[in-house]
């Protein structure tokens, strides 16, 4: 008996508290990226875009002619505002947990980004993973309606693109939002950003035809790094600063160095195994980069005698003052003209030398790292000529 | 009491309402009246004529006084096994267990003859627990023979067999084997105790047994092996462990029985350690996946959606897209049908078995899919699951699965993964807790047994087994008949 009231206790707590938070899939939006942008009444608009999780008629197996996404856009004065009236149009909640994309609009990150990292850091809805991507000169909800061809679902395919670019090229990085919002708490760190540029017909690239032809009508471009100073954007880096940007961070993993020859010409060598190392000497007030790398000759348009052991040498050479020249140049261009600290120079004054750092940053102020001298060497070997030595010429 | 010959036959008829099989001849040997009674069906009418009606014709021609009659019948009966008896109850006891008793007037005692008619069938190969390799007898509904078997397979002196008979009507003979030296004495009393308590009108079979002497009535998962298998048996004798054999049944009982046993079969003794490896990891895997499956998966999809990788759940969400039920109704109307099918298929002759099997199987499961009532998901769901519980051979466990999985399936309905923990920890709580006669149910792994943890999931080279289990005997090491 007393067994039996236990049992039926027991089942009173599962009655209770059970089935909270219950949703069936049936129920729930699945939402892949979130857009924002403002409008100019000041009221934020919000594009959506969800997973489109129908079922063609009859035939379970095949995805047929139907859109991969729905794309939802709302307006409110408050970012929730705005997500949660998307149940205007949507029969579903929308289902956040599971988004990959967040693309803030030009306009936005202009006038500031706090309030947005507020936001997502306090909802719980949202899983601190996704990515955070700037969308340069152009809309939100046009960068994510364009039916991309490959990967169909818009949002996977940008995502999917910043991670290879991030790995075989180095231009962007993968920025998530946790990564984000740690630069921004750091005092001595700053928010960098990857971005992404509508190309072509807007009307037409919405359409699942687009991706029915060869040459797509509308399609999305991966831009180099948006740089931001403090909450606000300030300038966007070129394809080179960019990467040399990530040199300096040691995120490159594999990319290519395109160098002018001594004569005329160019030469492009393959990038792999690189490790930069920061040293920072806060009493001559010096900060030393080191890059060591490997590289692989992948294409020669000069006139350079391979045979010659001597060559290897100046090949070198001509890269290692290259990459030291593209960095110095970078450095100087971002402090000079943007003044803030991207690179994480200041943490890493902070990190080697605490209480040196706190009585600089008084005396100088905003202008600290301007009176730092910066050495770049760099340190490159050619470990591979490729599969013929001779250029080939008749 | 039996000096009245006449009057016990009156009260044999009187009491079988003159049962026409039971036959009596009369026979008057110097004067004195001889009766012999059989049971027909039982006996073997070659035998009674040939050995024991000739061998009295015999006597009847030789000379001697009648006073020893009952010393020279018995002396002279050609027959290997002559008992004597001396109650009325004993009488009808043999008589029933297909003996033959020869009554001699005026004496107090009485013969019982063996002449049991040969009605069992031969041994043929195990049905419910087949190997690639390994012996393939299988026990029959005989007693002796099934002991038999067990005898050819250990030559000792230390096999010792101790027999009752339980039952009012079926008075049914079951032996107790042990290997005395090896086996817990201890073990050996508890178990013969729980035999002599057992007051019953009779014993069909040896699950009977097990049901009366089981202590944890409560518990769904079995704490006694049922094997048809003699080369278990004398493994698990020689381990340490108790076998139950009953008369007319081919299933014989090892006491006792732990969850890692189950794990085991015949052929583990005789493959590779490595190879034998695998098969038990994919074993635990298939009891793991046996019970958890349905509700991990309902947990995930109706409450912690943000544990699936996003294009799966986007292949779930397509797929879950117009079925009108809840997924936890969903997969409870799919485990029920699969359990009846299962059912179904056991009971129906073999010849309509397969027929049945495509129809339920392939048939319904396509067309639920296709009505949208079920999703193409759930239907592999139950499939991993229903094909998980078989690599078992011992039924109650596929049994007791079936219930802690439905019970996973709420937790997960209610309270999504969270549920399934609680239910999970009320699950092992349960395992650590029971108990087979004593021994831990979750041994050698809770309390861990290193020595036996050898032969447990992993499975070391046979030479390096050297060790029996602290739990079933005092005598540790498997002594060899080189080291003695």
């Amino acid at each position: 008996m007393k067994k039996l009231k236990l049992l039926i206790l027991t089942m009173g707590i599962f009655l209770i508290t059970g089935c909270y938070n219950y949703r069936e899939l049936t129920q729930i939006a699945l939402t892949s990226a979130i857009g924002i942008d403002k409008s100019e009444n000041g009221e934020y608009v919000v594009s959506i875009q969800v997973l489109n999780t129908q079922k063609q008629g009859g035939d379970s197996s095949s995805s047929g002619d139907m859109t991969k996404f729905i794309l939802y856009t709302s307006r409110g004065k408050t970012l929730q505002h705005a997500l949660r009236t998307t149940i205007f149009n949507s029969p579903r909640r929308l289902y956040l947990n599971h988004m990959s994309l967040l693309l803030i609009s030009e306009r936005v990150a202009k006038e500031g980004i706090e309030d947005l990292l507020d936001y997502f850091a306090r909802n719980a809805e949202f899983r601190k993973q996704f990515l955070v991507v700037v969308s340069r000169d152009s809309d939100p909800s046009d960068v994510m309606q364009v039916v991309t061809p490959l990967e169909a679902l818009n949002a996977q395919n940008i995502v999917d693109s910043i991670i290879a670019d991030a790995k075989y090229y180095g231009m962007t990085s993968k920025i998530t939002y946790e990564d984000m919002l740690k630069n921004y708490l750091n005092p001595r760190t700053n928010i960098i950003l990857p971005s992404v540029k509508y190309l072509g017909n807007a009307k037409k690239g919405e359409k699942e035809g687009n991706v029915k032809q060869s040459e797509p009508d509308a399609s999305i471009e991966i831009q180099p790094m948006a740089i931001f100073k403090d909450e606000k954007l300030v300038g966007y880096l070129t394809d080179e600063e960019s990467r040399g940007l990530s040199y300096i961070q040691n995120n490159i993993n594999n990319s290519i160095l395109t160098c002018n020859c001594n004569h005329d010409g160019v030469f492009t060598l393959e990038m792999v195994l690189n490790k930069t190392k920061l040293k920072a000497d806060l009493k001559h007030q010096k900060i030393q980069i080191h890059i060591n790398a490997k590289s692989n000759i992948k294409e020669i348009n000069c006139d350079l005698d391979l045979l010659d052991p001597n060559t290897i040498t100046e090949i070198e050479k001509m890269a290692n003052h290259h990459l030291e020249k593209m960095i110095q140049d970078l450095i100087e261009n971002i402090l000079n003209n943007y003044e803030t600290d991207i690179f994480g120079f200041e943490e890493l004054l902070y990190k080697t030398d605490p209480n040196t750092y706190h009585k600089l940053q008084k005396q100088y102020g905003e202008e600290l790292l301007e009176n730092f001298d910066f050495e770049v060497t760099a340190n490159i070997t050619v470990q591979a000529k490729g599969n013929i030595i001779k250029e080939i010429t008749r | 009491m039996l000096e009245n010959v006449e009057q016990i036959v009156q009260k044999i008829k009187e009491e079988t309402n003159n049962l026409d099989d039971i036959i009596y001849r009369k026979k008057i040997i110097k004067k004195k009246k001889v009766y012999i009674i059989y049971n027909e069906p039982l006996t073997s009418s070659d035998k009674i004529s040939d050995f024991i009606v000739r061998s009295l014709n015999h006597i009847e021609q030789e000379k001697f006084s009648t006073k020893n009659l009952f010393e020279i019948v018995e002396n002279d009966i050609s027959n290997f096994k002559v008992k004597k008896i001396n109650t009325y109850q004993d009488v009808c006891l043999y008589l029933h267990k297909g003996f033959t008793i020869i009554l001699i007037d005026g004496e107090s005692e009485a013969l019982a003859l063996e002449t049991k008619a040969n009605i069992s069938r031969g041994i043929n190969a195990p049905d419910t627990e087949s190997t690639v390799r390994g012996a393939k007898d299988a026990f029959v509904e005989d007693y002796q023979i099934n002991l038999g078997l067990i005898k050819k397979r250990i030559k000792t002196n230390d096999l010792w067999i101790k027999s009752l008979n339980i039952g009012k009507y079926t008075a049914t003979q079951i032996g107790v084997l042990s290997i005395h030296g090896v086996v817990k004495e201890e073990l050996v009393n508890q178990v013969m105790k729980q035999l002599k308590q057992i007051d019953i009108y009779g014993i069909i079979d040896s699950g009977m047994i097990k049901n009366l002497i089981e202590k944890e009535t409560k518990s769904l998962f079995p704490t006694i092996i049922t094997t048809e298998r003699p080369d278990v048996v004398s493994k698990a004798l020689l381990e340490g462990k108790v076998a139950i054999v009953v008369d007319n049944s081919p299933y014989v009982l090892i006491i006792p029985g732990v969850l890692n046993d189950f794990f085991k079969t015949m052929e583990d003794m005789y493959g590779k350690g490595s190879n034998v490896t695998f098969t038990r990891i994919l074993k635990f895997l298939s009891f793991i996946i046996a019970l958890f499956t349905p509700a991990v998966y309902i947990a995930l999809i109706t409450y912690n959606q943000e544990m699936i990788p996003t294009d799966l759940l986007a292949n779930f969400a397509t797929q879950r897209d117009g079925v009108p039920f809840p997924a936890f109704f969903e997969g409870f109307i799919m485990i029920i049908s699969f359990e009846i099918l299962r059912e179904s298929d056991l009971r129906v002759p073999s010849f309509s078995g397969s027929a049945l099997s495509i129809v339920g199987a392939l048939i319904l499961g396509e067309a639920a899919v296709n009505a949208g009532i079920v999703s193409p998901i759930m239907i592999i769901i139950i499939a991993i699951t229903a094909i998980s519980s078989l690599p078992f051979t011992e039924y109650e466990l596929i049994n007791a699965l079936r219930w802690y999985r439905i019970l996973f399936m709420l937790g997960a309905a209610f309270l999504g993964i969270v549920g399934v923990f609680a239910v999970a920890i009320f699950f092992f709580i349960r395992m650590c807790t029971l108990e087979s006669f004593g021994k831990p149910y979750l041994m050698p792994f809770a309390p861990t047994i290193f020595s036996s943890l050898k032969n447990s999931i992993v499975k070391f080279p046979i030479k390096s087994l050297k060790k029996r289990q602290p739990y079933l005997s005092d005598n540790r090491i498997k002594e060899r008949s080189k080291s003695k």
